[in-house]
């Protein structure tokens, strides 16, 4: 009933999407009636895209007031869904149609490539599977799922208590979906909107591979390698929302490449769709904007050649970079308004405070390797951070490029142009960021890469004479890919799912730290604050998670030194927990174990296990008592009090 | 379209040889069964190979 219900909701959620971004585009129509907004299947998930980054814009103002709550999202939706039931026999027939269409084209295809679609739709099964029944993982259930949770729990969008404090400064769209489902009563299962989206993603990469002029193979065969790299299907169900800019940044490409000469409305929604995915997510600041400049640059001149003089060029290329400069800072304003009501610093982490975003994560060593490695390590890397791979499936079929047909011109073939795009984001990586060796930060890019891999397969598959010994290799090298990808989620989610089904044990799929949170969070009262030593709290009660001791206060106890001091310090911060994940803070739980404590302070362990050591401390001194205590007045909004009596030393 | 024979082949193992090195090297250290098995494989080779290059450094 629950995983029912949170379908039922997703579908309504992506539904409203679909209307903002329906009553957007046509508020760009009204205006400029143009070719390039007729309404196809394409255009129908280009809305989708656009309306889910909108309304993601919509929830920061709103959790900024602090009125993320049920009504008011409930409301908001609801205004999103008079479109679609508005226009629901447009739709109906307009996605019918497509599927219809695509269904006619399988059955009269080659019986094994109809059953490596068929493969296909199981994998994408599949993550749905993991999606709707596995928790988050790793950094979602350090960050992206737990920021949420809190932003859920109180109603506003605030700063993030704890360790992680310092990441409310990113740009959000994902984390604020995830919010606006779980107000609904979603939890985990709200990571299911993403699912969504990666496939919105992989259409949109058909699309661009339609558009410039690849057949309906190549277009499935792109949809498979997109979905066989693990740097892009990771995260489709592990709860990170790398996902997101991704189908913005394809969106944004398929309007470039959609006119000869690219149109202001174009722009605009250029603009828009970039912008949003570079809040998205930050690596694609430095990539997205030179790649697309020089689209759009290379674009004008073939679109213009013989028609404008480089006078003419140039102040037409200064106007398109205005106009799609200005509709990527409004894309970006929301998120600036964030950020300046939250740290007065609407630049941030840029300006204004002290982040550090340019470590790097390997040696200089290390670095070279991964440098002199390329396109190889994006394929077989295993490096800690590197979170999946693009596809091997590109690299197999790589070669097969060389067989191609030559092109009238390469300069006028858009598959060029959007291959040279590409690459130079890889490009520019590689110098910017060389030893962040992570395809979730360049996976734009990445994709756009897919289309030459995908139309060379795709010819050869077609054209090659007999004996067939190079398709029969595709199939099985595709076989092979498909198997790989799906391994992990039947082994993970469809076998555990199965054995679970009798025990009905709520954590099987989520992780060794859902069964000691669980515990915890059975044994503390309600506003207890914990210190927690530890990178993965999401599981912790909501109260707890917004309880928790701050960066600040965090900080000030590391650099205590006498070991009494410390106890007495949490004392007095309130802190009934001392929560230690044993993993990834060894040290701190040695130390809390094993260093006496004050004879005024009772310490009893009652959690430990392979992740987390839980004590909880209490003084047995009615002089030393804490300063604060955490409690929500009149509100959902758990927050910290300074009491009024003086405790004396 | 006319691929030569020779060529054929080449980039048929090349199509073949991705998918045995992901599976080498990216999917299967802790959870596939033939890397994970590697070490003690290794160990074993090593039990027979290593006494019939051993040099003899006693005197």
């Amino acid at each position: 009933m629950t995983f029912l219900y949170s379908i039922c909701m997703v579908i309504l959620y992506s539904l409203s999407c679909l209307g903002i971004g329906q009553l957007a585009m046509t508020a760009f129509q009204a205006g400029h009636r143009e070719t390039s907004l007729r309404f196809t299947f394409v255009f129908f998930i280009a809305t989708f895209i656009l309306g889910q980054a909108l309304l993601a814009a919509i929830w920061i103002p709103i959790g900024l007031i602090g009125q993320l709550n049920i009504i008011v999202v409930t409301v908001v939706i609801s205004i999103g869904l008079i479109p679609i039931f508005i226009g629901h026999k447009k739709y109906f027939n307009l996605v019918a149609s497509a599927l219809i269409s695509g269904w006619r084209w399988l059955s009269h295809i080659d019986i094994i490539f109809r059953i490596l679609c068929f493969g296909l739709f199981s994998l994408l099964f599949l993550f749905l599977l993991s999606a709707l029944l596995t928790g988050p993982l790793g950094d979602a259930e350090a960050y992206y799922m737990a920021y949420p949770k809190v932003m859920a729990a109180s109603g506003y969008l605030s700063e993030m208590p704890g360790i992680y404090s310092s990441f409310s400064q990113i740009g959000m769209l994902g984390e604020l979906h995830f919010t606006a489902l779980m107000t609904l009563g979603l939890a985990e299962t709200s990571k299911l909107f993403v699912w969504l989206i990666a496939i919105s993603a992989g259409l949109m990469l058909a699309a661009i591979c339609m558009h410039v002029g690849i057949g309906k193979r190549g277009q499935w065969l792109s949809f498979v390698i997109l979905f066989t790299s693990t740097g892009f299907t990771n995260h489709i169900w592990d709860g990170k929302v790398d996902v997101f800019p991704v189908a913005l940044g394809l969106a944004a490409v398929y309007w470039i490449i959609l006119e000869d000469r690219v149109s202001k409305t174009s722009l605009r929604l250029i603009g828009l769709y970039s912008g949003f995915a570079m809040v998205a997510k930050f690596s694609y600041i430095p990539i997205l904007l030179p790649s697309f400049f020089m689209l759009i640059a290379w674009r004008l001149y073939v679109g213009s050649e013989g028609q404008l003089n480089t006078r003419k060029y140039i102040v037409k290329m200064a106007m398109d970079s205005f106009t799609l400069s200005l509709w990527v800072f409004l894309a970006w304003v929301p998120h600036l308004f964030k950020n300046w009501l939250l740290f007065e610093a609407p630049l941030a982490p840029f300006v204004g405070l002290n982040a550090s975003l340019s470590q790097p994560w390997f040696s200089v060593e290390g670095t070279a390797w991964i440098l002199k490695t390329y396109p190889l390590t994006l394929v077989f890397g295993r490096y800690p951070g590197q979170g999946g791979n693009l596809s091997f499936l590109w690299l197999a079929f790589l070669p097969l490029i060389l067989f191609l047909p030559m092109a009238k011109s390469f300069v006028r073939s858009p598959l060029t142009q959007i291959t040279t795009a590409g690459i130079i984001g890889v490009g520019i990586w590689m110098l910017l960021r060389p030893s962040w060796i992570a395809p979730r930060y360049i996976f734009i890019s990445l994709a756009l890469l897919i289309p030459m891999v995908a139309w060379a397969a795709e010819q050869i598959y077609e054209k090659e004479e007999r004996p067939y010994f190079l398709r029969i290799a595709m199939l099985i090298t595709i076989l092979f890919a498909l198997l790989f990808v799906s391994y992990p989620h039947l082994k993970d989610t469809g076998l555990k799912a199965i054995r679970n089904s009798d025990i009905q044990d709520e954590c099987a799929l989520s992780g060794e730290y859902c069964g000691s949170f669980n515990l915890l969070n059975s044994i503390a009262h309600l506003g207890a604050r914990m210190y927690f030593a530890g990178y993965y709290g999401y599981w912790a009660r909501a109260d707890m998670l917004q309880c928790q001791l701050s960066l600040a206060e965090m900080q000030f106890l590391d650099n205590i030194k006498n070991k009494n001091d410390k106890w007495k310090y949490l004392l007095e911060r309130g802190v009934n927990y001392v929560v230690i994940d044993r993993s990834s803070h060894a040290q701190k739980a040695l130390e809390f174990g094993s260093t006496p404590t004050p004879s005024w302070l009772s310490r009893e362990l009652i959690v430990d296990d392979q992740k987390l050591m839980v004590w909880k401390i209490q003084s047995s001194d009615d002089k030393r008592l804490s300063k604060v205590e955490c409690n929500a007045i009149e509100t959902k909004s758990w927050k910290l009090y300074e009491k009024n009596e003086e405790v004396s030393d | 379209m006319k691929i030569n024979g020779l060529t054929k082949i080449l980039l048929v193992v090349w199509m073949l040889l991705t998918p045995t090195m992901y599976f080498l090297l990216a999917a299967s250290p802790e959870r596939g069964w033939m890397m994970s098995k590697m070490p003690a494989v290794v160990g074993e080779i090593n039990k027979v190979l290593l006494p019939m290059f051993k040099r003899d450094t006693g005197s």
